[in-house]
């Protein structure tokens, strides 16, 4: 289940990675697996990917964790909308705002 | 023909439920480049596989389930499988899309599953790679959603579960399909055409892969609508509040209506967001999530439609007091785990009680129970009496509303119906006297599936107040040619020709529905046509354009149609029941039927003519001249 970003209170470091994961955040979407199968290996598949989520518990709660193969080339952040997985300390302040610039032409 | 391999699995499932045979088809290029995807093939395989005029609880109604070239990608949120049948509920051509189970089932190796059949015993189907077997499923028969899905999840970990529950089960002819517990096939009674096969659910496992024709291409395609998705201007707003974002929008036009009920929509939505809402759930591969986890005293349950919560105290709480959201939620939340359409129960709910105030149903029918309206007790009452049949009402709330108002008697038989419905809430709020037929309405009265806005999902009139600068910048997204923009766009505010309008979204949509894409504006927007088309060629290799697709996307609304008509469609029963309009708003829906009929080359009883069926290529399915009797 996905808190917002402010409400997540677990975080933790992957040392090998260096990336933080908050399970919290993390809604099992895969685009994280379809984008690393992507551009490892040309192919979209959750199975070939270097990063798994396991489901955890009976609700939509999941766990996301790199594999060893995972090079820590950090391309499945891109694409991770809930800021579950991300580099410590990245601005990511372009993302999921509102573009005030944008609303005033619609 | 050769099997199609680039965005596609190229396989299609066929799952024959009395013989108990599983067996592979290749999914033709061929079929692909003529249907573009499945909103098409899926009418068109409703239309070969299911005999003409046949029973929908018969082992003869086929239920398919049909996945597009985006689904599984990262194209984000094109994760919607088409699933579709004879409907239950209305008779006529049933269609759903879930925003779940269709990534799954493609990367076990299936773009298409086909079941028919009935099984002897409950059973369910499991698709892991290779491995697809029909497995006993007496254990799980008579258990909830919840139940179900928590049993199969110990059982096949990590794999995807679609499954019904007790409505579908006891053939309630609007029982719904619930994927991994939020995401739900809830209209029309795809459900119940499971339960009628003795199929309690669909279990997927893929470890398979796929590729596309050009990588690279297709990859910054798709980031490029990942990154206009994300950083839209409404985001934040559909993450905290799901389909309420629309609810609250259209119900912008309800003003007088809201006022009516003493509705205080602000008020319920700061408690939905500050009580009920933990936080927001996505469908596979959708970076925004709109679906939600809510907390009711201190357990958590899953929702897909928020503005679904709403239809129940905006039906049923008259003068509601916001203050009641755990009772209201509650209620949803029964819906969900008995497997039930929450919108036509409501509805059906609404009925009964308005019969009881007004004398017409009395003690004999209930059980004993005493309906009154805002009473929640009541209404869960009702909700179980419905999905377990138990009570004589109960029984008729479950049956096809021919059926059920016909042991309603005589005064339910008085209220609008339309397309095997009673005419939608969302028809009641968005009618005034001076725009009775707004666009959403109008797409409701001609939509293949009744009064659901599918095919029609026209976002742009979500929200009033649009300048004729915005409504020709959203016909040239959407696909639409210059000369066809100044037909369509007929100047000033709010100015379009409805019935032209309706036309054009419904081709988008449909387009959208082929790849697999949700339709939701924080998704379309990101989406134009061209983006659509120069995705679709890098992923299929196919040789397409936006006239090609727009065209495919004519023959899926046309196939469905004839199906339709072959079930009994007529110009009168898709104008429906309108006596309680005023003479001159039934006037103008006929004027706006003749319009629209004839703008889509069909005649004025809404039959495609043989020239228009000649130019998509659909000769041979050319419905005799005289329609069958709308089914009683």
């Amino acid at each position: 289940m996905a808190l917002s970003p402010e409400r997540a209170t677990t975080v933790l470091f992957d040392e090998k990675t260096g990336f933080e994961v908050s399970p919290e955040l993390c809604t099992g979407c895969g685009l994280c697996q379809l984008s690393c199968t992507h551009i490892k290996h040309r192919v979209f598949s959750f199975a070939d990917a270097y990063i798994t989520i396991d489901r955890v518990g009976s609700d939509e709660s999941f766990l996301p964790q790199f594999t060893d193969d995972c090079d820590s080339c950090g391309f499945c952040l891109n694409y991770c909308g809930f800021e579950a997985i991300r580099k410590p300390g990245e601005d990511r302040s372009w993302y999921i705002r509102t573009r005030p610039e944008r609303k005033a032409n619609r | 023909m050769t099997a199609i391999t680039n965005a596609f699995m190229g396989t299609m499932l066929w799952v024959d439920l009395t013989t108990g045979s599983i067996e592979r088809t290749p999914l033709e290029e061929e079929d692909i480049l003529f249907w573009g995807g499945p909103a098409g093939l899926n009418a068109k395989l409703a239309y070969d596989l299911i005999p003409e005029g046949c029973d929908p609880l018969s082992p003869e109604n086929a239920l398919i389930i049909g996945n597009g070239p985006f689904v599984g990608t990262t194209v984000p949120a094109a994760s919607r499988p088409i699933i579709s049948a004879k409907s239950p509920q209305t008779g006529q051509y049933a269609t759903s899309s879930p925003g779940h189970f269709s990534v799954m089932m493609k990367l076990a190796g299936y773009d298409y599953l086909i079941v028919t059949g009935r099984s002897e015993e409950p059973v369910y189907l499991t698709m892991f790679d290779d491995d697809v077997a029909l497995v006993d499923a007496s254990d799980l028969w008579g258990r909830d959603i919840y139940e179900t899905t928590d049993a199969l999840w110990a059982r096949h970990p990590e794999s995807w579960v679609g499954c019904i529950g007790p409505a579908a089960e006891n053939l309630t002819a609007y029982g719904s399909i619930v994927f991994n517990k939020y995401s739900l096939a809830a209209s029309t009674g795809l459900g119940t055409v499971m339960g009628s096969k003795n199929l309690k659910a669909l279990v997927a496992k893929g470890t398979r892969s796929f590729r596309v024709a050009e990588p690279e291409r297709f990859m910054r395609l798709a980031h490029e609508v990942h990154v206009d998705v994300v950083s839209g201007p409404h985001v934040t707003e559909w993450r905290e509040l799901g389909t309420l974002l629309q609810f609250k929008s259209s119900s912008a036009g309800a003003k007088e209506e809201m006022d009516r009920l003493d509705f205080d929509m602000d008020a319920w939505i700061s408690l939905y967001k500050d009580k009920l809402h933990k936080g927001p759930l996505a469908s596979p591969q959708c970076p925004v999530g709109c679906k939600a986890m809510l907390e009711l005293k201190g357990e958590q349950f899953p929702i897909t439609c928020p503005a679904g919560t709403m239809t129940m105290p905006f039906a049923l709480y008259r003068k509601t007091d916001p203050h009641r959201y755990v009772e209201i939620a509650e209620c949803a939340q029964l819906c969900n785990t008995l497997g039930l359409s929450t919108m036509v129960v409501t509805q059906l709910i609404q009925l009964s009680i308005e019969l009881w105030e007004k004398g017409q149903l009395g003690p004999e029918m209930t059980g004993g129970l005493e309906l009154r309206a805002g009473e929640p007790s009541v209404i869960k009452q009702l909700i179980l009496d419905t999905a377990y049949r138990r009570t004589p009402l109960g029984d008729a709330l479950a049956s096809p509303l021919d059926e059920c108002v016909r042991r309603l008697g005589e005064e339910a038989q008085r209220y609008p119906q339309h397309k095997g419905t009673l005419a939608s809430i969302d028809q009641r709020v968005s009618r005034s006297d001076a725009q009775p037929w707004d666009a959403h309405t109008f797409s409701m009265i001609v939509d293949p599936r009744g009064p659901v806005a599918e095919n029609a999902y026209i976002s742009l009139a979500w929200m009033p107040g649009r300048t004729e600068d915005q409504i020709r910048r959203y016909l040239g997204k959407i696909g639409v040619a210059q000369e066809d923009i100044d037909q369509v766009a007929t100047g000033g505010t709010d100015g379009w020709d409805l019935a032209k309008l309706t036309r054009w979204v419904e081709y988008y949509n449909l387009v959208l529905y082929d790849v697999g894409s949700c339709q939701r504006s924080f998704i379309s927007k990101a989406l134009p046509l061209q983006k659509v088309v120069d995705l679709y060629r890098a992923g299929t290799g196919l040789d397409v354009d936006s006239d090609h697709l727009l065209l495919a996307a004519e023959r899926a609304l046309v196939m469905q149609r004839l199906f339709n008509i072959r079930e009994g469609l007529t110009r009168a029963f898709e104008f429906g029941d309108q006596s309680h309009m005023k003479p001159e708003h039934r006037e103008r829906l006929h004027g706006l039927l003749d319009e629209y009929y004839t703008y889509h080359g069909w005649t004025l009883e809404g039959v495609p003519t043989p020239d228009t069926l000649e130019r998509l290529g659909l000769e041979g399915y050319a419905p005799r001249s005289e329609p069958l009797a709308v089914p009683a």
